[in-house]
């Protein structure tokens, strides 16, 4: 049972920043692969403000999407003016940069020995301890997550996402600012993601730099593509059928060692299919083979 | 007569002034200048190179000139960002014909709008009802833009799915959504069918009557002689001839011109 519910909370955890991921990469058409940089910043801002300050679980929260929301701006000015190719480079730049410091900077952020010791979340009193709470938790960060996106891509905010996504000078000749929306855009997936680092930090416990590496951003992408980008369910199915698979393995009755290596050539196997037959993903409305 | 010059003045909404633009030697546009007038129909033609297409993207602002002037109700353009002059009041078709085709012909429609409320994400989240009531407004409007152009019955489908004349018809209409005051149309009926070049030329026409002014970019002289009120001939980014469209049809230099 309690393995079970510890595969949902991944579920929801990767739900969070596939939906965010989303909003990016399916909707406004900008591919990153800075996502588990920024979900990193939330992981290690939760974790440094509880071990440090002590401060309330919803104000680190809050200071966590904050801080990774004005880091998502601070990268995106620049770098959301240079075109496709060169942004992706400038993402991974941005990722190898997070990751350094996070690997580097040992009296600030422990090093590769990470941070352990980080507190339970303590919300109006009550202490969420156990994977039945988190789970809860979980599920209602991961609702507002998708209410949210869905809120954005539904308004004219997000119809003017999916014009950039199509044809920018189009959207531009009728008046809109493309940068900004870019921008805008980019903060918002970021602050996102780092609901996703608050939840991981606090459920696991401890963190270190190697949960927050340019493979988890291609995992968080490959759930996205492979569910659906564009669409709001996508990267929700996405996550569990990503994240639940590599499980079944375990039943084949695979050693540990043979498994943990079959579940990257799964990954890879399951793009290249997809990007070859599939390029919408399983309910996405948006190919990602032009 | 300054008195009389002063009024000319005053009805002038665009003024473009020795524009120049040369693309690696090549030269698109040569000491360029012309002026279109309030609720005026200014028909631009000539052989492909002449650099029509490239006077329309400088104005605009999606290419940069080397020289020269644009005003437009007494603002300068050059130097300001394709956006920033769309929200002035200057709306354009391509002439690569663009258009979100994944996307349904009232979104496109409905995107074309300035200024909405809902565009701000802050009124997306907080303001949600006003952002509500002007997209239903837009929505509305949209339709009887559609209406009044004849293709109101595709309007849930992607407009992707129209013919290439109900494309062009179609984009003529997000500039109009977008409340332009000046609409710049490159070749607006090249390539379609006499049935719909008629309907398209109709809404051309009427264009002044809504307080629109026009330039269009056409090869069918036969089109530019039907609406325009007044006609250049353009060639190797030079103004050859200007006037009365029959005059400037007859003149010789472009007879010579075309005969070339």
């Amino acid at each position: 049972m309690t393995y079970l519910l510890h595969i949902l909370i991944y579920i929801g955890i990767f739900s969070i920043l596939s939906i965010s991921l989303n909003l990016l990469v399916g909707y406004t058409g900008i591919l990153s692969i800075a996502h588990a940089a920024f979900y990193g910043v939330g992981a290690y801002a939760v974790a440094l403000m509880a071990l440090q300050f002590h401060s309330p679980f919803l104000v680190n929260l809050v200071l966590a999407v904050i801080a990774s929301g004005v880091l998502g701006a601070l990268v995106g000015i620049p770098s959301l003016r240079i075109k496709d190719d060169y942004f992706i480079i400038a993402t991974f730049a941005f990722q190898v940069i997070v990751f350094s410091i996070l690997n580097n900077w040992v009296s600030f952020t422990g090093g590769p020995m990470g941070l352990p010791g980080i507190p339970q979340p303590v919300i109006f009193g009550i202490r969420v301890s156990s994977h039945v709470g988190f789970l809860i938790l979980i599920v209602i960060l991961c609702v507002f997550t998708f209410w949210f996106s869905g809120r954005v891509v539904k308004s004219p905010f997000g119809r003017v996402l999916r014009a950039i996504r199509e044809d920018e000078v189009f959207a531009q000749s009728f008046g809109k600012n493309v940068a900004g929306f870019k921008v805008k855009v980019f903060m918002m997936g970021a602050g996102l993601a780092a609901i996703a680092g608050v939840m991981y930090a606090t459920y696991i416990s401890f963190i270190d730099p190697t949960s927050f590496t340019v493979m988890e951003s291609i995992f968080i992408i490959s759930i996205v593509i492979i569910g659906g980008a564009g669409s709001l369910w996508g990267p929700v199915l996405g996550a569990v059928v990503l994240v639940a698979l590599p499980e079944l393995l375990r039943f084949i009755g695979l050693p540990n060692a043979v498994a943990a290596n079959i579940r990257q050539m799964l990954y890879g196997g399951l793009l290249v299919a997809f990007m070859l037959w599939r390029p919408r993903g399983f309910v996405g409305k948006y190919g990602f083979n032009k | 007569m300054w008195e009389s010059m002063d009024l000319i003045n005053r009805h002038m909404v665009l003024q473009v002034q020795n524009l120049n633009k040369n693309f690696d030697g090549i030269t698109a546009l040569d000491n360029f200048s012309c002026t279109v007038d309030e609720g005026e129909i200014l028909g631009l033609f000539g052989p492909n190179g002449a650099g029509k297409s490239t006077l329309f993207n400088v104005i605009t602002g999606f290419i940069s000139c080397d020289s020269g002037k644009a005003i437009f109700r007494g603002k300068t353009l050059l130097k300001r960002s394709s956006d920033k002059i769309s929200l002035m009041g200057i709306s354009r078709t391509f002439q690569d014909l663009r258009l979100i085709r994944q996307m349904t012909v009232l979104e496109n429609v409905m995107l074309a709008f300035h200024h909405q409320p809902g565009e701000r994400l802050r009124n997306v989240f907080l303001r949600k009802r006003t952002s509500d009531r002007h997209e239903e407004k837009n929505r509305e409007a949209s339709l009887e833009m559609l209406e009044y152009s004849g293709i109101a019955d595709k309007a849930d489908q992607p407009a992707g799915n129209l013919s290439y004349g109900q494309q062009k018809l179609l984009s003529i209409v997000c500039c109009l959504a977008s409340g332009a005051g000046l609409l710049l149309l490159d070749e607006p009926v090249a390539g379609i069918n006499p049935g719909m070049i008629d309907k398209i030329l109709s809404i051309i026409q009427e264009l002044p009557e809504k307080g629109k002014s026009v330039i269009f970019i056409e090869h069918n002289i036969d089109a530019i002689m039907r609406v325009s009120h007044r006609a250049i001939f353009m060639d190797a980014g030079r103004k050859i001839s200007e006037g009365l469209p029959e005059t400037v049809r007859n003149d010789p230099k472009v007879i010579e011109a075309y005969l070339d």
